[in-house]
């Protein structure tokens, strides 16, 4: 089951990708398919798609980024399969988030291992602050 | 550090300070602007026309130095950069929706392309459609219609004569060859009241409403409705027997001696005009039966691939509204983005362009000024002289700023221009 605050975190997330030039057209018509298909309602999408851009801004602590990412990677195993669309978005929204290019592939595949076993968030934030 | 930390460790957001003109510096040229604009004053005399071709060339010399400030101009087109910006995602947004409508009306119009297909090809091949229909269910249909219809005439007459011969007819010994079969077993039947007419030509029916009855409970394929069938079959058989029983009977009343034992089933049983009834009525009515049952079917299937594809018609046309109702909602979004691009088109203009500051221009010009006027103060000492001078500078000044557009008190509100 996919959490209110999940889907919110998503639609931030999503509002986030079009202000940046990595994601093109048809990667924001993929997403937007990718939370249909994950619950989010066809309104709140729209909301998104047909209203003026209010900047959203990138969450500024390394936790709160952290936050975002694994829940987009929570997302992304909703589905019990991880495609290489998915996998490419994630890596994207790593390197928007100012994380270094070189780890970012790392990055995300400790990301997803994790979302794969459902840990708690807060386990793998006090896991990366060890 | 942990490997772990590494791992997440952010890439440093080097600030890029723009280097803002220091205080001094904005001091330094005030200063050197009043200097220019009180010398020029002094040699000039404090001449109108002079100081129009003055003001003139301070306009030109800040407009020179404002397109070659690389970090004025930027710091002065970054509210359009960051529009633009603002403008660019909304872009985007607007193609992402154009883009998934676009793709959900092609889904719409590939469905239609399928029914129309399918309503094409469920004639050539129903089993594909899940549709269990013989090859040709019409020419069996109307084959089956063919001999049903004789058969059903057969029925009503053969029942309405053996029922009249049953129950109401007076037998002679003349009418024995029609004991069974009576050609005018309806209009003496009326004769004899309207009532046994009713009665002999509704008869038949109650036969074929038994057989309608044996192809409805065969729809149903359970035990029960092979019990009732079985029942119904019994039923139309005893009563077939009963008619030929008492048409038998009567011709045997007649036809006796006194010697001959009273009539029972076995004489019935071994007599062949029994079994002629039987055969005549009964047989014929299975038959009929399973003729009618038949053509049900054929039927069922030719109106099942009607049904098929008349679901198929309505699938059509939802899917027309459905294109309708997308193709409404793009005009709109369409147009927004034309306006947003012509918007962007225009930004990237201005970006493209230089942008004056009339903000920035005005507290030199006024410096400028200051300097032109105290110099004329300064060096005429005559009253009259010194006001018509400043009246006329006052003035030339005036269309200056007319001329350039930055006469106005709200030049706050209008803080940039573009000049191509």
């Amino acid at each position: 089951m996919i959490s209110t605050e999940l889907k919110s975190h998503f639609l931030r997330l999503y509002q986030m990708a079009f202000s940046d030039d990595n994601f093109d057209v048809l990667e924001m018509q993929m997403l937007y398919k990718f939370a249909k298909e994950r619950g989010i309602t066809k309104e709140q999408l729209d909301d998104i798609l047909l209203n003026p851009s209010h900047t959203s801004i990138i969450p500024e602590s390394l936790e709160e980024k952290i936050a975002y990412l694994y829940d987009l990677a929570l997302m992304i195993w909703a589905d019990d399969v991880v495609t290489d669309d998915e996998r490419i978005t994630l890596k994207k929204y790593c390197l928007k988030f100012g994380f270094i290019e070189g780890n970012i592939e790392e990055l995300s595949q400790f990301l997803l291992k994790h979302a794969k076993d459902n840990l708690p968030k807060e386990q793998l934030i006090s896991l990366i602050n060890e | 550090m942990s490997a772990l930390k590494k791992m997440f460790a952010l890439k440093n957001t080097e600030s890029k300070k723009t280097e803002k003109e220091s205080q001094e510096d904005v001091k330094l040229i005030k200063l050197t602007f009043f200097e220019s604009g009180y010398g020029s004053s002094k040699q000039a005399e404090g001449n109108h026309m002079v100081f129009k071709a003055c003001l003139q060339n301070v306009y030109m010399d800040y407009k020179g130095k404002c397109r070659e400030n690389e970090n004025l101009q930027k710091e002065l087109k970054a509210p359009y950069v960051e529009e633009k910006g603002k403008k660019e995602t909304d872009l985007k947004k607007r193609k992402t929706a154009l883009g998934l409508l676009e793709e959900s009306i092609a889904n719409e119009e590939q469905k239609i392309v399928t029914y129309k297909n399918d309503m094409v090809e469920v004639k050539r091949d129903p089993e594909r459609y899940g549709l269990e229909v013989d090859r040709k269910p019409k020419a069996q249909f109307y084959l089956g219609l063919i001999v049903l219809i004789p058969i059903t005439f057969y029925l009503l007459v053969f029942y309405m004569s053996a029922s009249f011969s049953a129950f109401f007819k007076n037998f002679d010994t003349d009418d024995l060859s029609a004991a069974i079969f009576d050609g005018n077993a309806l209009s003496k039947s009326i004769e004899g009241g309207w009532l046994e007419g009713v009665f002999i030509a509704t008869i038949p029916f109650a036969f074929m409403g038994l057989g309608y009855l044996i192809h409805m409970f065969q729809k149903h394929k359970s035990w029960t409705s092979y019990f009732k069938i079985a029942i119904l079959f019994a039923v139309t058989f005893v009563f077939d027997a009963i008619l030929a029983y008492q048409i038998e009977n009567k011709i045997y009343e007649i036809q006796k001696t006194p010697d001959s034992p009273p009539f029972d089933l076995k004489i019935a049983f071994s007599s062949v005009e029994f079994w002629g009834i039987i055969f005549a009525g009964f047989i014929v009515y299975i038959i009929w039966g399973l003729v009618f049952d038949f053509i049900m079917k054929e039927y069922d299937n030719f109106d099942k691939i009607k049904s098929f594809i008349r679901t198929k018609r309505e699938d059509v046309k939802n899917c027309e509204t459905n294109i309708n109702k997308l193709a409404n909602k793009l005009i709109p979004i369409k147009e927004e983005i034309s306006g947003i691009e012509g918007k962007i088109a225009d930004l990237q203009r201005t970006i493209d362009g230089f942008v004056f500051s009339n903000k920035h221009y005005l507290t030199y010009h006024a410096e400028y000024v200051k300097g032109w006027f105290l110099a004329i103060t300064d060096n005429f000492d005559a009253l009259k002289r010194r006001d018509e001078l400043l009246s006329k500078c006052k003035e030339e000044e005036l269309t200056h700023l007319q001329e350039h557009n930055i006469d106005n008190e709200d030049y706050e509100g209008r803080l940039y221009k573009l000049v191509n």
